[in-house]
């Protein structure tokens, strides 16, 4: 997690309404920082404070997701609200992908966006604590107040207004504290929504079906999507009926390619398992290193489990395709092959 | 003609199969009717030469251009929603499932084949 509070690398950097000004001469005038000894330093406009909260955010997406997915993997997770949200809207939207424009499928599509974690993360996001007017310097946030500069005052002049400092201060450290707090209830408020059991909400016939599934493999299959419960989840794709040269025959649904649930779209093939079915029906993970090759072309803004989903099964696609999981699976039968002839 | 639109109006005649196409990154596919005689990989041609007439269809074609490039394989959908690898010269009619869709006079079976175009990469010298 970045500190919200980079930008005191700046310092000393003023507050003032919605601007946020540093020390510099780039563009003179917005302000002028008065020192005790008389000495005037020019104020440039950095950004503004709606700016900063962006930087902020932008900066801190990503540490958010994890914080997000740090909270539903301590939570229940088999029966909650991924299961419902995974059974009913993103494998329908996902299909949707592959079989045109059903209107029923297209609405669930429309749901699934709206459900889709990356816009709403956003929203969930507490503003930094940013005081204003307020001199930031020496790791403290000095609120200002209206007053006239007289010697031995630090004053900031802003316009025609002069700012001086009230006395009081609040460390960075103490509204870091307070912003990170609140931070955590807002991450844990949002991992509930997707894992609390909805008490109110009857389960429909296929969140039932999953749930039961769930109970006794531990899986759930749709068609060549599927969803493995554990701390975390995962998603995985079936890896498409082929002879591969490690484990012979794969036949349908008997072995998938998987990952860990993320709240953010993640094509990282490093965190890709391949998992087995067992005779007993369960999934198990099947330990090999992976080689893709190069990926094709993702629209990696779309909603971050369906995108993750379509990764999946280019992957899948391609194992199947190149009959390997590895560059150097079967390579010393190649060579002999080779050398017979 | 191809369509990307989300409001399905290509209603498949007798003899013929509505073909969505598409790759693995991509969001929307993209729908055809095609005679059931035609292979796997002339739908795919076909779409390449239709008349672009929105964003979307052109961003389609462009990145199914982008697929098909290279060397690259054909997956269909089963009825049961797996993935099964085809041949270029499958024809439609062997691979076609029916799926209930919405039309404008409301929902109807029709058949229809679901392909998914991915563009081979070797991972090896052996591969």
């Amino acid at each position: 997690m970045t500190s919200p509070y980079d930008f005191l690398r700046l310092q000393p950097v003023v507050t003032v309404g919605d601007r946020l000004l540093m020390r510099g001469s780039v563009t003179p005038g917005s302000g002028q920082l008065v020192m005790p000894s008389g000495k005037v330093f020019a104020l440039s406009e950095f950004c503004s404070m709606q700016e900063l909260q962006m930087r902020i955010l932008n900066s801190n997406r990503k540490a958010l997701c994890r914080m997000v997915e740090s909270a539903i993997a301590s939570l229940s997770l088999v029966g909650g609200e991924v299961l419902r949200v995974v059974v009913e809207e993103w494998i329908p939207a996902f299909q949707s992908r592959d079989f045109g424009e059903c209107a029923v499928v297209s609405d669930a599509a429309e749901a699934a966006n709206q459900l889709s974690f990356g816009p709403s993360i956003d929203s969930m996001f507490p503003a930094v604590p940013v005081p204003s007017p307020a001199l930031w310097v020496h790791g403290r946030a000095w609120p200002l107040v209206r007053g006239n500069w007289t010697t031995s005052m630090t004053a900031v002049n802003v316009g025609r207004r002069t700012f001086v400092l009230s006395g009081e201060y609040w460390p960075v450290s103490t509204l870091e504290k307070k912003w990170q707090q609140g931070l955590q209830a807002a991450a844990t408020a949002f991992a509930e929504r997707y894992t609390g059991p909805n008490q109110n909400a009857r389960p429909s016939t296929r969140l039932a079906n999953a749930r039961e599934q769930i109970a006794r493999t531990g899986a759930f299959e749709k068609g060549d999507l599927l969803f493995l419960s554990g701390n975390p989840p995962r998603l995985g794709c079936m890896i498409p009926p082929h002879e591969n040269i490690v484990i012979g025959h794969v036949g349908e649904g008997q072995v998938a390619i998987t990952t860990a649930l993320r709240l953010s779209a993640s094509t990282a093939t490093s965190e890709y398992q391949v998992y087995r079915k067992t005779s007993a029906g369960r999934w198990e993970h099947f330990s090999h290193i992976l080689c893709l090759g190069t990926a094709g072309h993702f629209y990696i803004d779309q909603d971050p489990a369906l995108a993750t989903w379509a990764h999946l099964r280019w992957a899948a696609e391609r194992i199947a395709t190149n009959r390997r999981f590895h560059v150097n699976d079967g390579v010393s039968r190649d060579e002999e092959n080779y050398s017979n002839g | 003609m191809l369509t990307t639109q989300r409001a399905l109006t290509l209603q498949p005649q007798e003899g013929e199969v509505l073909t969505i196409v598409k790759t693995p990154g991509m969001m929307r596919a993209a729908s055809v009717k095609l005679p059931a005689g035609t292979s796997i990989g002339e739908s795919v041609q076909a779409l390449l030469r239709s008349p672009v007439t929105s964003d979307g269809d052109r961003r389609f074609v462009e990145n199914l251009r982008r697929e098909v490039s290279g060397p690259h394989n054909f997956f269909t959908a089963s009825a049961g929603n797996q993935m099964i690898e085809v041949m270029p010269q499958t024809k439609l009619a062997e691979v076609a499932v029916p799926r209930e869709l919405s039309f404008p006079d409301g929902p109807r079976k029709v058949p229809c084949v679901a392909v998914e175009v991915v563009q081979y990469a070797a991972v090896g010298i052996h591969a």
